[in-house]
């Protein structure tokens, strides 16, 4: 094989991974929206439930002037979300079960669970 | 408040300490000078000054969504650019000039695109206690002790690293760069599942209980190989996927 063939196919295969990427079609379907404030470092709803199974659009609102990260490792979820700013996160689907999450900035007293269910 | 943020610029420095180590050592393995990622380094730090000014028209952007575009773009170049790297990953890559240039600079785009990424993260932390005298001290205390560990993990990887004997000198860092860019192809599948750009799965199989995310291990095995519990099919795909093209990036370049 000679340089160019081998250098071809690499740029090929290269391209064609990123080409993979763009294959997935967005889909923007209605997806039932809820709410998480923040304040004080504290989450409101404390524990939130939604359906299993299903996509969700979280919004989540933080009223405090610091900035406050929303991190769950269960949901594989992180976002920063600066003072008095807005975020949107999508999750699920999701199994049934219990999802704890955390602000990660005041992870003493910014707990919160998500229940599918 | 100590304790997090010890745990927060962990987090952040730990991934970008452990790519400036792998790059440096192989820079020296192939003999290109470590400017390139010095330079990196200082061109990151402006970068994530730049994006942590402009934090919010990003996060604005894209309907709410700027954060996980912005995230996915940058994991999605870091990860074409260290495959091209690894193209440039032979013992002999010094002999000819004309091979000097090009992995020094794809090293320093690599490690200013990593250090823009990590650090923005950092500096609005750190910004928000800026306010809060109170609380700022021990926020740069226990900042400085994340930092010093993560550094310090990435100092022993370096040496690690270039005192590899044999055929290992050169497979182990391959390995390392191929492992972690499979983490972060796979990371930006989530970033972009996460901003509701493709449509997310239930997840393939769960290893939370016998290592959690959380955990020490669970934690440097992210950093390494972007280890995650609960990974989706799409996940598991391109992580394969971006596994097989470092593969094939090697053999080729072995070829040569």
């Amino acid at each position: 094989m000679g340089n160019r063939a081998g250098m071809n196919r690499m740029v090929g295969l290269i391209v064609g991974v990123s080409l993979y990427g763009l294959c997935f079609s967005m889909v923007y379907a209605e997806v039932p929206v809820y709410q998480i404030v923040i304040r004080d470092h504290l989450f409101f709803p404390a524990e939130l439930a939604i359906p299993a199974g299903q996509k969700i659009k979280l919004l989540v609102l933080n009223q405090d002037p610091t900035p406050e990260e929303f991190e769950s490792f269960e949901l594989n979820r992180e976002k920063v979300i600066k003072g008095m700013h807005k975020a949107v996160i999508f999750i699920g689907p999701l199994n049934p079960g219990r999802y704890p999450y955390f602000g990660e900035f005041h992870p003493e007293t910014a707990q919160g669970m998500i229940v599918a269910e | 408040m100590t304790i997090s943020a010890v745990i927060i610029i962990l987090r952040e420095v730990l991934e970008a300490a452990l790519l400036v180590s792998l790059l440096l050592s192989s820079s020296m393995l192939i003999g290109v000078s470590r400017r390139g990622v010095i330079a990196g380094m200082v061109l990151g730090f402006i970068g994530a000054t730049l994006v942590t000014w402009q934090f919010d028209r990003i996060s604005d952007s894209f309907e709410g969504v700027g954060q996980e575009v912005f995230n996915a773009v940058l994991l999605v170049t870091i990860v074409l650019l260290l495959s091209i790297y690894c193209a440039y990953m032979k013992e002999d890559a010094a002999r000819n000039r004309r091979n000097l240039h090009a992995p020094m600079i794809i090293a320093c785009l690599i490690i200013a695109l990593a250090l823009t990424r990590e650090g923005v993260e950092v500096f609005i932390f750190i910004y928000g206690f800026s306010g809060i005298p109170a609380d700022l001290l021990s926020v740069l205390v226990g900042g400085a002790m994340g930092a010093g560990i993560g550094i310090s993990l990435g100092v022993l990887m370096f040496y690690g690293l270039i005192n590899l004997s044999g055929k290992h000198r050169m497979m182990v860092p391959r390995t390392l760069f191929a492992l972690i860019a499979a983490g972060m192809a796979s990371q930006s599948v989530v970033y972009l599942m996460q901003g509701g750009l493709i449509e997310s799965r239930l997840p393939v199989w769960d290893t939370s209980p016998w290592i959690p995310e959380n955990s020490v291990t669970g934690q440097l095995l992210y950093a390494l190989l972007g280890y995650e519990a609960t990974p989706t099919s799409i996940q598991l795909l391109v992580y394969g996927m971006t596994l097989l093209v470092f593969i094939v990036v090697t053999a080729i370049a072995h070829r040569r």
